[in-house]
């Protein structure tokens, strides 16, 4: 097979991984550490690693999956060096940061990933790659391979998908959570062992969004436990698609992308903005979609505010919905040098349109007098950020209780 | 009163010293009406250190009078170095702006500059950028890669050269040159790649432009005749 139909087939099967980070890399020049994107495909998403499957000829038969054994698609596989070949000649010509190896599960897992770190320790020992390297760990594959997989890779992971445990059984009935979970825990201790210095190394995983009944609060439960326990750099959310029509799995028009995106955003609370989980969300919800995880948990807060802008500290100003990290530090500089007013937002390029009514501005309040959060959320509504995701027309809503009174 | 410099950057750094010491005045490369004073390069300066990147970004932006707004930046902040913070003030603020662009600018091209290969071994790059990045951006793809490369500043007829371990920036008329047939082959297969790589159930070309700007579009490989 001609490698142009191979790397049409193996990057295709390759698209539903969701991967973006390759700000680690071993090669940096730059202080910054925002990774660099090369490009962005139809879809949005960010394009910085040749994201392929080594092959996808597959012993499992998992019921989301592309590639399991009873579908019946075209089978190829990668030999190492045209992989490497892709790979430097990609890396030369500034299309990409690195290489994102995955892989169905050829014969059994130990020879796959034996397979997938011939092709690494090629790539960097023959071909003298210096760029970023990604690769999956294959569930169920031995402790000798992991270790040697970490040590080329500037990141692995394990892919959980599922996050209840016991609806793995039906839907992998080849994969146990034993055999992710292990790997995962192995790689923990190896990579803090090798990368003592942390910059360097770590691990993520994926959790697929919408093809169980999970509530947002059991996925975001189960990812806080994967950064406190498992040391993960990142968890990935995936918005389930029904590509199998599968009968185990719900029949979606759409992937729910807005559910995926709150999702983030809440896994960025958590990982930057040092939220705990039940702040966020009660046990066996889900997220509003409405509005995003901090300004509704501002709205359940609201005798917590209004701040004062000039003497919040850092810590109060990055929990004001519409003030990020960024914000919050520009503020701080700023206000050394002169109690900042509404007009100054301009200036600092922040917008207040959400933050307005949680902050005075030298005591002087610029949203509206009310205990009644519905009459805010009115005002919020007006204003969303997230006409990115066309598919939900909820957005629409508006919360009549507060109707009655005075806006 | 008016300062006038020889364009470079050392000639800037000398006339702005120059200039700081009286008053009222200004800054241009060329004459204007009324009083012009044309000072003399020199090389050291020292004196300029604490703002060497505030100086040289404003310079690279070649925004219209950006030798005025380094003179008011300067005459703001030169006595009190903390006040480099202060962006409220009016001045601090369009600098802080104006880095902002640049480095920008210069970070969405580490992605988007495409190399392609002209002779075996040697790439060439064409780029059109709003602020001057050629030589920050050369720099960079020389620690990335050890080939040799030219980077093309259409807008400016510049190139960045580098062979082996050398690197200089010169002015050029014209640039032909061809694909080689490699070159062909690779190209194929990326753009066979990016287009897979897509999700359609996901699509969504609104925030793929956002990400994307039409304006860069004519030199990114996969953008090109689609």
């Amino acid at each position: 097979m001609e490698l142009l139909e191979k790397l049409e087939i193996l990057s295709n099967s390759a698209k539903y991984d969701a991967s973006c980070a390759s700000s680690k890399s071993s090669f940096k020049n730059n202080s910054r550490l925002s990774g660099i994107c090369h490009s962005w495909s139809a879809d949005g998403r960010c394009v910085s690693l040749l994201k392929i499957l080594l092959t996808n000829i597959c012993e499992f038969d998992c019921a989301y999956c592309i590639n399991r054994k009873s579908n019946n698609i075209k089978r190829t596989a990668f030999t190492p060096d045209e992989i490497c070949l892709l790979t430097t000649e990609f890396y030369k010509r500034n299309y990409i940061e690195g290489l994102f190896l995955s892989s169905a599960v050829m014969k059994n897992p130990d020879f796959t990933m034996e397979l997938m770190n011939k092709t690494a320790s090629k790539l960097r020992k023959e071909y003298g790659f210096k760029g970023y390297i990604h690769l999956k760990i294959i569930p169920g594959s031995n402790e000798k391979l992991i270790e040697e997989a970490i040590r080329y890779a500037d990141r692995v992971s394990v892919n959980i998908e599922i996050a209840d445990s016991k609806k793995l059984d039906s839907i992998c009935p080849d994969k146990t959570r034993e055999m992710i979970i292990k790997p995962m825990s192995y790689a923990k201790d190896k990579i803090s062992e090798i990368y003592e210095n942390k910059k360097h190394g770590g691990q993520s995983t994926q959790l697929i969004v919408g093809a169980t009944e999970d509530s947002d609060y059991k996925i975001m439960n189960l990812a806080q436990k994967l950064y406190e326990k498992m040391k993960l750099k990142r968890v990935y959310y995936s918005a389930f698609i029904n590509i199998n029509s599968d009968e185990r799995l719900p029949a979606l028009n759409k992937p729910p992308l807005l559910r995926e995106h709150r999702l983030y955003q809440a896994d960025w609370l958590i990982r930057i903005y040092d939220f705990k989980l039940n702040e966020i969300l009660n046990e066996n919800e889900n997220l509003n979609l409405i509005f995003d995880p901090k300004t509704q948990w501002a709205l359940n807060n609201l005798n917590l505010f209004p701040l004062e802008i000039n003497k919040a500290s850092y810590d109060e100003l990055i929990r004001v919905p519409g003030i990020g990290i960024v914000g919050a530090k520009k503020i701080i500089k700023a206000r050394k040098f002169s109690n900042l007013k509404i007009e100054d937002m301009k200036k600092l390029r922040i917008s207040v349109k959400k933050a307005v009514y949680f902050l005075t501005f030298n005591g002087k309040y610029h949203g509206i007098t009310t205990n009644n959060p519905d009459k805010i959320k009115n005002l919020l509504i007006e204003y969303k950020q997230d006409n990115l995701f066309e598919d939900e027309k909820l957005l629409y809503t508006t919360y009549l209780s507060a109707n009655t009174g005075e806006l | 009163m008016n300062v006038t410099y020889d364009k470079s950057f050392e000639g800037y750094v000398t006339a702005l010293k120059f200039a700081l010491e009286y008053e009222n005045s200004t800054i241009s490369s060329e004459d204007v009406l009324g009083e012009n004073i044309n000072i003399k390069t020199q090389e050291e300066h020292d004196w300029a250190k604490a703002f060497y990147v505030e100086l040289k970004t404003i310079y690279l932006s070649e925004k219209e009078g950006f030798e005025n707004i380094a003179l008011n930046y300067l005459r703001f902040v030169k006595n009190d170095i903390n006040k480099k913070n202060d962006i409220t003030n009016k001045w601090v603020n369009l600098v802080e702006k104006i880095k902002k662009s640049y480095f920008s600018e210069l970070h969405r091209m580490k992605g988007f500059l495409r190399f392609m290969e002209f002779e075996k071994g040697s790439y060439i790059a064409k780029i059109s950028t709003e602020n001057n990045i050629i030589e920050d951006l050369g720099s960079y793809f020389k620690k990335r890669m050890k080939e040799n490369f030219i980077i093309y500043d259409e807008k400016r007829k510049s190139i960045f050269i580098r062979i082996k371990d050398k690197s200089h920036i010169k002015k050029v008329e014209n640039l032909i040159f061809q694909k080689t047939n490699e070159e062909i082959k690779i190209e194929s297969l990326w753009k066979k790649f990016f287009n897979e790589i897509a999700i359609k159930e996901r699509t969504n070309e609104k925030l793929q432009k956002s990400k994307v700007p039409l304006k860069y579009r004519k030199t990114i490989t996969e953008f090109i005749n689609f």
